[in-house]
């Protein structure tokens, strides 16, 4: 039972990273640099949930479409004003990482005199979330919600990047965003829509942390951090290398509380990612 | 110059010097006509409720011990500064008020953290130094002149263990926070429960920042365990006592005093219905009650506040029986002295390491967001 029990933890826990990594990965592989303000889209996407939903008491679905609008949009926004400048002046991927990570300093810091930095649930009542029966094991409702809707959007996601105009306006920038623009197509448009999706997938990742576990605004970083080892991991230039290094990293983490204890949980992510940068640096998936 | 113009320039010079001496000696003058205490607290952040209604309580303490008559004939004065929680602003705060406004003895502070990190300083200056909300073990053994008149979480651990064996539950599991509080009271608690008669099925930490515990909830519901000793902060024990209940752990769960934060239970409803934990009573007055009423314009007394009230009251006393306001003196009287009356506890004394020698807990029990004290 025990066994079942934290497989069904792992697969969530996979399920949760998969949606970060993927919308992370988009970035990474198109504006080629590491973007840790995309954990301010997180916070960002969580702490609308929980102004709308709870405080406000707007009704769910209203809610969540609107904070997922709010993280896309703020994801956008720090293209248009920050990223863009810096990349048009040819800046090094160490200035853009930088400057990303001001701007998730920043946001944390603001969510953090707006809500307080006590956690925040964005459940009205925690009896809300009930759990369900699966075989033995129990889900909550959150984590239910994870493991049936998330492979449903990974799947929609690669559809559209393998056969969609958008998808291959994606996949040419990847490959060389100078040839791609001189065929013809529009990198900055392309862009902004990268950074618009990604902002969601983030906020998507913020609204579940909320219900299942709730948010500190120190989150933001917290979660980055894994979220890059799982990408790195699995395979920085493929699309299905960070589900993969999700799954990897969610159930290496499972194992570890089973067999060594729960203080080390938050070490394991980094030392799977030394490994693996000795070992196979490119990751395990190729392009 | 002529000779006048030298006598009119000595002359003024001479006026400004007089002037000046007389006008230092003036403030030496009133310096001594009050004694200074220091008071270090969380003023602002996270924690400013804890300091700031601390504050209230021992500005009561203060005007009752002035219109009383002071001590060894002057006034008492206390000099307030904030502590932000945490050792290195502490430590600074500390500095300033022996340095710079001399202070005798100084009150605080009530984070652990934040008492820790300041009390070398007091030590290597011979300035008592006593806290009214710091548990950590490792206070007891921080020095000769620190102080607290709230017992050690070895106190909070063997009234749980002991509780919980008293009532049948012997099988229990263990699941601590790993900062300085959670290791104390992890080591406290295994060493009691094992003198009380029980044994620990499973024993587990996890980071402070860290709010998923399911898979050490699973791990724990294997076990069977009759209880589970949960020690956590606010945010991880929302999120935890939720995962259990998910998981459908029926043992008691049983917690520590930082659970008396009435934002767990009334974000977690009936989830949370049946968990106990230990917290320190009080010997509070209706009369205190009212008094803090007045000074803070709201019904709200945390329990540190009580013995930072007592805190005040008891160096006032030390003084006396010291006959002399300096550090030694009031540290050797401190170890001797025996105060009744307090609002923390009846009677209030000190061992050897500056803990007192006594400990009163109740039980507090959670039913539907509210928190009930149980019947003993």
């Amino acid at each position: 039972m025990i066994f079942w029990q934290l497989t069904l933890y792992a697969i969530s826990v996979g399920m949760f990273f998969s949606v970060l990594a993927m919308g992370w990965g988009l970035i990474l592989r198109s504006a080629k640099f590491f973007n840790l303000a995309y954990g301010g889209a997180f916070l960002v996407g969580g702490y609308m949930m929980f102004l709308f939903y709870r405080m406000w008491n707007v009704h769910f679905v209203f809610s969540i479409l609107l904070s997922l609008f709010g993280s896309g949009l703020y994801m956008l926004l720090s293209y248009k004003f920050i990223f863009s400048v810096l990349l048009r002046r040819k800046a090094k991927s160490l200035i853009l990482l930088i400057a990303s990570f001001g701007l998730l300093t920043a946001t944390s810091a603001i969510l953090g005199m707006i809500f307080g930095n006590q956690s925040t649930l964005i459940a009205r009542h925690l009896s809300d979330i009930y759990t369900v029966n699966v075989f033995g094991a129990v889900l909550n409702l959150a984590q239910v919600v994870a493991i049936v809707f998330v492979p449903v959007l990974i799947f929609v996601f690669a559809y559209i990047r393998s056969s969609t105009r958008f998808g291959r306006a994606m996949r040419a920038i990847e490959d060389d965003s100078e040839v791609a623009e001189l065929v013809g197509i529009p990198k900055d448009k392309t862009l902004l829509q990268i950074f618009f999706i990604s902002g969601t997938l983030a906020g998507l990742g913020g609204i579940a942390e909320g219900f299942d576990l709730g948010l500190i605004p120190t989150s933001g970083l917290i979660i980055i951090l894994p979220t890059i080892v799982a990408t790195v991991v699995g395979g920085m230039q493929s699309f299905w290398g960070g589900i993969l290094g999700a799954f990897i990293l969610a159930i290496a983490q499972q194992l570890t509380i089973v067999f060594f204890g729960g203080s080390w949980v938050q070490a394991v992510p980094f030392v799977i990612l030394i490994i693996m940068l000795l070992l196979r640096p490119q990751g395990i998936l190729k392009r | 110059m002529t000779t006048t113009g030298k006598v009119i320039v000595w002359g003024v010079v001479a006026v400004l010097v007089i002037w000046g001496i007389v006008s230092m000696s003036k403030k030496d003058g009133t310096e001594s006509e009050t004694i200074k205490i220091g008071f270090i607290g969380p003023l602002t952040g996270d924690t400013a409720n804890i300091g700031q209604n601390a504050q209230a309580a021992v500005a009561i303490a203060v005007e009752e011990v002035n219109n009383s008559g002071g001590v060894l004939g002057k006034k008492v004065e206390v000099v307030y500064e904030d502590d932000g929680c945490n050792g290195a602003t502490a430590a600074n705060a500390v500095s300033k008020l022996i340095n710079t406004d001399k202070v005798v003895a100084i009150l605080g502070g009530a984070c652990s953290g934040a008492t820790l990190g300041s009390a070398p300083i007091a030590e290597a200056a011979k300035v008592v130094q006593l806290s009214y909300c710091s548990t950590n073990p490792t206070i007891s053994s921080a020095g000769d002149y620190i102080f607290r008149d709230v017992p050690s979480d070895l106190f909070q651990a063997n009234y749980a263990a002991e509780y919980l064996v008293r009532n049948g539950k012997t099988k229990v599991a263990l699941l601590t926070v790993k900062n300085d509080w959670g290791d104390g009271l992890n080591k406290a608690f295994t060493d009691a429960l094992a003198k009380a008669g029980g044994t620990i099925v499973i024993a587990d930490s996890f980071d402070p920042d860290v709010k998923n515990l399911k898979a050490q909830f699973t791990n724990i519901k294997a076990k069977n365990p009759d209880a589970v000793y949960f020690v956590a902060y606010t945010d991880a024990s929302i999120a935890g006592l939720k995962q259990a209940s998910d998981l459908g752990i029926k043992a008691q769960f049983f917690g520590a005093d930082a659970w008396d934060d009435t934002k767990i239970w009334s974000e977690l409803g009936s989830l949370g219905n049946g968990a106990m934990f230990t917290v320190v009573g009080t010997n509070s007055t209706d009369a205190f009650k009212a008094k803090m009423k007045v000074k803070l314009g709201k019904d709200d007394l945390i329990y540190c506040s009580n013995y930072a009230y007592d805190g005040l009251k008891v160096i006032a006393e030390a003084i006396k029986l010291a006959r002399r306001a300096t550090g030694p003196a009031i540290k050797d009287a401190l170890y001797k002295v025996k105060y009744t009356g307090g609002v923390s506890a009846k009677e209030l004394m000190f061992d050897k390491n500056g803990d007192p020698t006594s400990a009163a807990y109740v039980i507090k029990v959670a039913k539907d967001g509210k928190l009930s004290e149980l019947a003993q």
